[in-house]
């Protein structure tokens, strides 16, 4: 069976959620980007992403809520918070430990990703 | 004493050789006999031989002398025999009917132990015990004296009854059969000491029981009677005395307690001042307290707000610089990596980082403002011509995003020539209208300029910007001039606080409102600025 590569990508601003699509295309990865979560919510695929990557601060839903419909649906999906904000960490780690602020290079972007993946369950 | 002096007798020689009679014993016993009257009275010393018979009898003048007579029938005579005791008798009466006692000394050969005889002494009881106390005056303390038959030996209540049984009918009828008095005799005859008040119908009396021991015998017992009322009358002397003192004693207490209840009613109107003095003072300081702790209260509160509106702030301008950067970064990678994409990628890099340069300018004009250091250039323009032409730019982003709001301008029929920082207040319009776009989504922005005369023929110019979005949060409207006052998830808070500014800077006025009325919804924004032009009809160019 071949490496899940599928990535599900939430983020409001709209030139982020296109160039780190493009971006982890361009290593590979198969992103499904919304600038929404409502959007990407109603979207969701169970047992289909390997990793997910949300954006903390979103109109409408935030990250952690998004978190919790995700986990509900998807138990085994990896999740990593990212956010420019300078957020209350504590707060988010009682989630998920993986968390990835911006600004960071693709390269490192891919890195974090990969060794997430690792991860075991 | 007395004892002592016809233990002498019966110890000297001529006794102890059983001579018991003759001139020679008569001179030791009227020697003898004087002896013993100068100590009390007694009205006989006789010598009783072995066979109790009197052998020697000295008299008081005007007593008879019995000589040669048995004086067995005498139970003291008896008594001393038997026991070879010293007696104290019993009271008797004598031949001549005198009321006596008598003391009796056995004579014994101190070598053989062979009993000789008795040497004695008769004493009357009447004169003898009233050497101890009053035995006539039944008014007073008397004393009553028994022996221990009970016979009265001497008794202060009445002669007559001298020589009587104290419970023979007379005595008893006499004290009216008194039971408390007949009690404490019969106690007293038993030995027992006590005392009992008692009144048998001659005035109500205390008496006292006395055992009068001797030889560790009691022959005789004594009662002291004293009438109450002289106890009584003394008691009161004493107590008037005592009262008096008393009296005296209260007196100056109370002259005393007066002058220091004077004392302390005056103390306590001083205090009382005081403590009056203190507690205005006190109320006013507590009053003084209250007043700064709800001043620092309300400067701790305000602190607080704008600590939280700073951090607020740091955490939005985290987002703010940080999120441009990543996708300048982001494109610039994706660039290198695939050059040949170049239009893809660099309008969104021009993008962010214009957006990074506004950014950057507000926060700088921020500075400026707050330093005080903002500078205007100013020059004279038509401002209905510069608003036409910020509609127009916003037109075009309008369609560039798809946007469905509809931007309406109806400008005064008036040329508005204003002398101002063209670019500040094209900064202030286009935020006016960026906010108004932003929070419509859809539905029509109405701009708008007049001609305003604030009666002192000082013009000014009043642009209205008013939008059909939700209005503006309540909470938010009296600060929503105010730094970092933001409702949307982009920008930091500060484009209405430095178009204020500038609007200020410029001797204008800008203001909000919510548009409520006859069903309607959305925000108006004003904002004036002074005109320095005559007034000149215009052409109506109503811009849609």
């Amino acid at each position: 069976m071949s490496e899940n590569k599928n990535i599900l990508l939430v983020d409001d601003e709209t030139d982020i959620a296109l160039a780190f699509s493009l971006g982890l295309e361009s290593y590979g990865f198969l992103v499904d980007a919304y600038t929404s979560s409502i959007k990407a919510l109603a979207n969701f695929k169970s047992d289909f992403y390997k990793l997910a990557l949300l954006d903390i601060k979103i109109p409408e839903m935030d990250g952690i809520a998004l978190y919790e419909k995700i986990r509900e649906k998807d138990k085994k999906i990896k999740i990593c918070f990212i956010s420019a904000y300078d957020v209350d960490y504590h707060i988010v780690k009682e989630y998920s430990e993986c968390i990835i602020k911006k600004p960071i290079t693709i390269e490192d972007l891919v890195k974090k990703i990969n060794t997430e993946m690792q991860e075991k369950d | 004493m007395i004892r002592s002096i016809l233990q002498g007798i019966a110890e000297s020689p001529r006794f102890q050789q059983g001579e018991l009679y003759g001139d020679n014993i008569l001179q030791i016993a009227e020697d003898k006999f004087s002896q013993v009257n100068d100590v009390t009275k007694v009205d006989g010393l006789f010598i009783v031989d072995e066979d109790n018979i009197m052998t020697t009898h000295i008299v008081s003048e005007g007593n008879r002398s019995f000589v040669n007579i048995d004086m067995s029938f005498r139970n003291y005579i008896s008594e001393t025999r038997d026991t070879l005791q010293p007696v104290f008798s019993e009271g008797f009466t004598g031949i001549d009917g005198t009321f006596r006692i008598a003391l009796t000394v056995p004579i014994i050969n101190s070598d053989s132990g062979e009993y000789i005889g008795i040497v004695g002494v008769t004493i009357p009881t009447e004169p003898f015990f009233s050497l101890y106390g009053n035995i006539h005056d039944i008014n007073s303390q008397f004393l009553v004296i028994y022996d221990k038959k009970g016979t009265l030996l001497a008794v202060g209540a009445d002669e007559s009854l001298l020589g009587l049984n104290f419970f023979e009918d007379v005595v008893q009828t006499f004290i009216n059969h008194n039971q408390i008095l007949t009690n404490l005799t019969q106690n007293l005859l038993k030995g027992i000491s006590g005392s009992a008040i008692y009144d048998y119908g001659r005035g109500e009396r205390i008496t006292t029981n006395y055992p009068v021991f001797i030889n560790d015998k009691t022959p005789y017992f004594i009662q002291i009677v004293t009438p109450t009322g002289t106890i009584y009358s003394e008691i009161n002397n004493v107590l008037f005395g005592e009262k008096l003192q008393m009296f005296t004693l209260i007196g100056g207490t109370v002259a005393a307690i007066t002058t220091l209840i004077m004392f302390l009613i005056k103390w306590n109107i001083v205090l009382d001042n005081q403590v009056k003095k203190r507690t205005k003072e006190l109320r006013e300081s507590n009053r003084q307290l209250t007043l700064s702790n709800q001043e620092i209260a309300q400067a701790n509160e305000e602190l607080k707000v704008h600590d939280k509106l700073q951090r607020e702030f740091i955490n939005v301008a985290s987002h703010e610089i940080k999120t441009p950067i990543q996708a300048i970064l982001t494109f610039s990678q994706l660039l290198q990596k695939y050059p040949e994409r170049q239009t893809e990628f660099t309008p969104a890099i021009s993008r962010n980082s214009l957006r990074l340069q506004r950014l950057s300018n507000d926060i700088l004009d921020v500075a400026k403002i707050e330093s005080r250091s903002l500078k205007l250039n100013k020059e004279i323009f038509d401002l209905n011509q510069v608003i036409s032409n910020i509609i127009e730019d916003h037109k075009s982003i309008i369609l560039k995003k798809n946007n469905k709001v509809k931007l309406l301008f109806y400008p005064s029929k008036e040329i508005l020539l204003v002398e101002a920082d063209k670019e500040r207040i094209v900064g202030v319009i286009s935020n006016l209208l960026s906010n108004a776009i932003k929070f419509s989504k859809e539905g029509e922005i109405f701009v708008s300029t007049e001609m305003k005369d604030n009666n002192n023929n000082n013009f000014h110019a009043l642009v209205t910007v008013k939008d059909t979005g939700e209005g503006i949060d309540p909470e938010i409207l009296p600060k929503i001039f105010s730094k970092f006052i933001t409702k949307s998830f982009e920008g930091l808070g500060l484009g209405l606080y430095i178009s204020k500014n500038i609007v200020e800077a410029h001797g204008g006025k800008i203001w909000a409102e919510n548009n409520n009325k006859n069903g309607n919804h959305g925000a108006i924004f004003y904002f004036t600025l002074p005109l320095i032009n005559n007034v000149k009809s215009s052409n109506n160019s109503i811009d849609k």
